[in-house]
């Protein structure tokens, strides 16, 4: 297809974006980390004195300060903080005695198995709702899922697992309550997590949807003679996509989050239930990984986004 | 059906209607407000539950913190409308009291987020240049954390209390605001009457507070209305992790933690405070979309 | 009366909106017809129903709130609001096709130039993609777009208007139509570049032997292209007749105005612009009488009251009192 001159010209401004957005990601990370640090930093409360006995000898205390770096001034215990980070060492639990990184990585694990799970039932649900609703603007069946929609971003996460857990587990008895044993105990969560995000994408899509369909391009593609669904699927569908995946970035951080809950309610050990577990115990370091981790996951998140952008609107490579 | 969408002001043109409407911007917006009647449902409802918030005391049947060991888990009565808690505290009274707090986070959170967000947004905007690009990447940097362990981070530094949920919510929530502000300040930005302003020998800040805020406030006002019951949801889930209000002040999401504890003994009680969340959180969603319409028909969702 | 081939004749076609304000008669029951091979010019105001009267003969009124009610649209002897929906998307595109006002937004602004004259030609007739494409690059020649195989891969935003129009244009023609409707197609073009696009349409009409509908509000395009023209206000016809009947000797008080306002390199210096007064009618609201009485200089009683009938004037109709016998008419 096209001449050799006409492929590297598309390429050239394709890397031109790609090597921006890393550049700006880069920096954000770089800020990201600092942040994290003095977060970590302005807890009230010395770590040593947590770990240690309240009588403990002063030299213990100042020989742990010292095993931790605490003892040098603020900017050297930052540069420290980055590369120990870099290279994957975030300390040890103070209370599970084994690398944090460890942690995270086995926690990582299930919340992005059950996030991605949540996402994918959120994205087809309200891809599916959302379109429809918009084909029939107007009609019974648009104000029957936008009312759905409605109800389920307005009602919080951690109720709708409660009530869940209340009606197909205690009172019906059909699935398990807690854990991930076996594939019946991702339903309930994957449900509970993924439903408010598919009534946002169901308003989402059809606001779009109808936004697209009533631009001209439409009017052209019809008087082409293109088939009605055609003029949805290869038309509007594509343009609409342009904020839908705008909105799957917030949606895949809103569900990361979100599972932290869902992990917590049905006792399931994801990175959500371990943060929060480290938070009610004060253990430091697992706080300052997870946040660490989860902050860099969201920017490549937010990268993997935007140059989704400039696959999919050629525009937004120009600039 | 679908064709019926496209470009519905041709159409109206194409049938000879005239659009010309001399009534001033607002008034139009008041008028497309008052007809949809979802909106003016929810505005009353928001109006009810902040009557409600405000003349707790007054209205509350009984004393939300009276514990009645002896009266656990009561079924409803004339006495205890839903009923009583584990502590045979009443729950629609602790509901009433819960308003207060949710209805308050709403405001006072969404009142820093904003402040917030206008004047990064603002200053991101209306200057452009370097202090554009760095106030932009400050923006990322903070829009990158995960927001409910953002709001857990700061909450545990800070520790429990209604003050400090006001805090963690709003130095995390202005993100979304001060994007938005931006990029609308970067359009009013080359507008003929800020050339005219400045040529008049206005200058930066009198243009931005004169000029530049004043012609995003539909803007803000969207967002803010939109904003507050994500704010509203955030403090009912840190309640809910027993990070936010310290016990035994009520709030929903603290009741509903509460009760998940005993979801075998009164299942019931779990539901109430859900359901209080479902329908503030309703009112302010869809007062929101009314206003948006209303205001700025072309402001699509963000 | 019939030198030529009728291709597409229009009787009596009414096409409402139905509109929380009420029904609007945007078309009010108009009939005309397009002779094989020429150019009919379609003028009015913005809102006269013009790109009504193009929507209505694509069967692309938008429903809600737009319903076709009663009439006939012939089109190579079939009457096309009997044709099912399969059967009208197979003509559309391939025996009628449509250019439109907006180069800008009428191009889908994710697909490649080439993908959308290819996807017309693959809807509507069986070839290879390899076939399609060499078809998509040689309408690009046609339509005069330099380095045609490089456009070929270029996204709208990549094109200047003027190049964006051609390529629509390249899109109508890719099936090579037997009708083609412009609907404002210079409009939101340069001067410059308007010459050239209706340079490019009267140059392929003559190649294909194609007719073409031109809607436009700008007399200076019609009178450069048009063999006949039709003169449209408030969803009816009110004159028609050949351009040099229009321009030499107008009928309508409407038709006069129009060719008053259009400014001329021979009037004097200062001459105030010819405006018409008032404002185009509401078309939701009843009324009696001429729907052009209220902005025409010489209104009578009977304009008021009786609505005037298309009267043959030999070289067209008008649809004017003045020129009707007084009476007995009906």
């Amino acid at each position: 297809m096209g001449g050799p001159s006409q492929f590297f010209r598309k390429d050239l401004t394709m890397l031109k974006y790609i090597v921006k957005r890393c550049g700006q990601a880069f920096i954000v990370l770089i800020g990201v980390t600092l942040v994290t640090f003095l977060l970590l930093n302005v807890i009230p409360g010395d770590p040593v004195a947590v770990m240690l006995d309240k009588n403990a000898s002063p030299q213990a205390v100042e020989n742990l300060r010292h095993e931790w770096g605490l003892d040098q001034p603020l900017p050297v215990q930052y540069v420290n903080f980055v590369l120990d980070a870099l290279r994957g060492d975030l300390g040890n639990s103070y209370f599970e005695k084994m690398p944090v990184l460890d942690m995270l990585v086995s926690g990582l694990k299930t919340t992005l198995k059950l996030g991605g799970l949540a996402f994918v039932f959120s994205a087809v649900a309200g891809l599916f709702c959302g379109t429809i609703a918009a084909v029939f603007h107007g009609k019974w069946i648009d104000h029957f899922m936008m009312i759905l929609a409605m109800l389920g971003i307005s009602l919080p996460v951690f109720w709708i697992a409660i009530v869940f857990q209340i009606i197909f587990g205690l009172q019906l008895g059909l699935l398990p309550i807690s854990g991930l044993k076996s594939w019946t105990g991702y339903i309930l969560p994957t449900i509970a997590l993924g439903s408010t995000y598919a009534g946002s994408m169901a308003r989402l899509v059809r606001t779009n949807v109808l936004e697209a369909i009533s631009q001209d391009y439409v009017k052209t593609a019809r008087s082409k003679g293109v088939r009605e669904w055609a003029v949805i699927l290869k038309h509007v569908m594509r343009n609409a996509a342009i904020p839908i995946v705008t909105l799957s970035g917030t949606q895949i951080k809103s569900i990361l989050t979100g599972s932290m809950i869902i992990e917590t309610i049905f006792s399931i050990s994801g990175i959500g239930k371990i943060a929060i577990n480290a938070i009610m115990v004060r253990d430091i370091p697992v706080i300052q990984g997870t946040v660490l981790y989860t902050a860099a996951l969201f920017v490549l998140i937010n990268l993997c986004i935007d140059l989704l952008y400039g696959v999919i609107d050629p525009r937004v490579r120009v600039e | 059906m679908l064709k019926g969408m496209w470009n519905r002001k041709k159409l109206y043109e194409e049938a000879g209607i005239s659009s010309a409407d001399s009534s001033s911007l607002m008034k139009d917006a008041w008028k497309r407000f008052r007809k949809n009647k979802a909106a003016m449902l929810s505005l009353a409802v928001i109006c009810l539950l902040a009557i409600a918030a405000i003349l707790a005391p007054v209205i509350a049947p009984c004393d939300p913190y009276k514990q009645d060991v002896l009266n656990k888990f009561a079924s409803p009565s004339m006495e205890h409308l839903l009923g009583t808690d584990n502590y045979g505290r009443d729950i629609f009274s602790r509901l009433i009291y819960g308003a207060r707090v949710s209805l308050s986070v709403g405001v006072v959170a969404e009142a820093i987020a904003v402040t917030i967000g206008v004047i990064v947004g603002t200053a991101a905007g209306y200057f452009g240049g370097k202090v554009d690009t760095v106030l932009s990447r400050v923006i990322e940097i903070f829009a990158s954390f995960p927001f409910i362990l953002f709001a857990i981070a700061v909450m545990f530094i800070l520790g429990q209390g209604i003050t400090n949920v006001f805090i963690a919510i709003g130095v995390i929530g202005w993100t979304g605001h001060a994007r938005l502000i931006r990029s609308n300040v970067l359009q009013l930005r080359n507008r003929e009457y800020v050339e005219a302003a400045r040529a008049a020998g206005a200058g930066n800040l009198q243009i931005m507070l004169r000029h530049m805020i004043p012609n995003c406030l539909s803007t803000i006002i969207v967002i803010t209305t939109l904003d507050i019951p994500s704010d509203i949801m955030l403090e009912a889930t840190l309640s809910f992790l027993g990070l936010g209000v310290a016990p035994p002040t009520a709030s929903w999401g603290e009741m509903i933690s509460t009760a998940r504890t005993f979801l075998r003994q009164q299942p019931m009680f779990s539901i109430y405070p859900g359901i209080a969340i479902m329908i503030t959180v309703l009112a302010f969603n869809t007062l929101g979309d009314a206003l948006r319409d209303a205001l700025d028909p072309k402001m699509k969702n963000r | 009366m019939t030198e030529k081939e009728k291709l597409l004749e229009v009787k009596d076609l009414h096409t409402y909106l139905y509109l929380e304000q009420g029904i609007s008669k945007a078309l009010d029951g108009i009939t005309f017809d397009i002779k094989k091979g020429e150019t009919l010019g379609v003028v009015g105001e913005s809102g006269c129903g013009k790109s009504m009267t193009a929507l209505s003969i694509m069967q692309l009124v938008p429903d809600p709130p737009g319903k076709i009610v009663s009439g006939e649209i012939r089109f190579q002897g079939e009457n096309l609001l009997g044709k099912s929906k399969k059967e009208m998307r197979e003509i559309r595109g391939s025996r009628i096709a449509m250019i439109f006002q907006e180069p800008m937004t009428s191009l889908n602004p994710v697909m490649t130039v080439g993908k959308q004259i290819e996807e017309t030609i693959r809807i509507h007739e069986s070839v290879s993609r390899a076939e399609a494409k060499k078809r998509a690059i040689d309408m690009l020649k046609l339509v005069k777009i330099p380095e045609p195989q490089q456009r070929y891969h270029e996204y709208p935003h990549q094109l200047s208007g003027g190049m964006r129009q051609r390529v629509m244009i390249a899109i109508a023609l890719a099936c090579h139509p037997n009708l083609l409707i412009c609907d404002e197609p210079t409009t939101a073009l340069d001067v410059t570049v308007q010459a050239q696009i209706l340079k490019l349409i009267a140059e392929l009409q003559k190649k294909t032997g194609m007719s073409v509908m031109l809607i436009t509000h700008d007399l200076g395009v019609i009178s450069q292209v048009a063999e006949r023209i039709i003169i449209m206000y408030a969803g009816r016809i009110v004159e028609y007749g050949t351009r040099q009947s229009i321009f030499a000797n107008p009928l309508h008080p409407y038709t006069e105005a129009l060719l008053k306002s259009v400014p001329r390199l021979s009037d004097e210096e200062g001459k105030e612009l010819y405006m018409i007064k008032g404002m185009v009618p509401d078309l939701t609201k009843e009324h009696r009488g001429c729907l052009f009485a209220e902005r025409c200089p010489y209104t009578e009683k009977r304009c008021l009251e009786e609505e005037p009938e298309l009267y043959d004037t030999g070289s067209g109709c008008v649809c004017c009192h003045r020129y009707g016998k007084r009476g007995n008419d009906k």
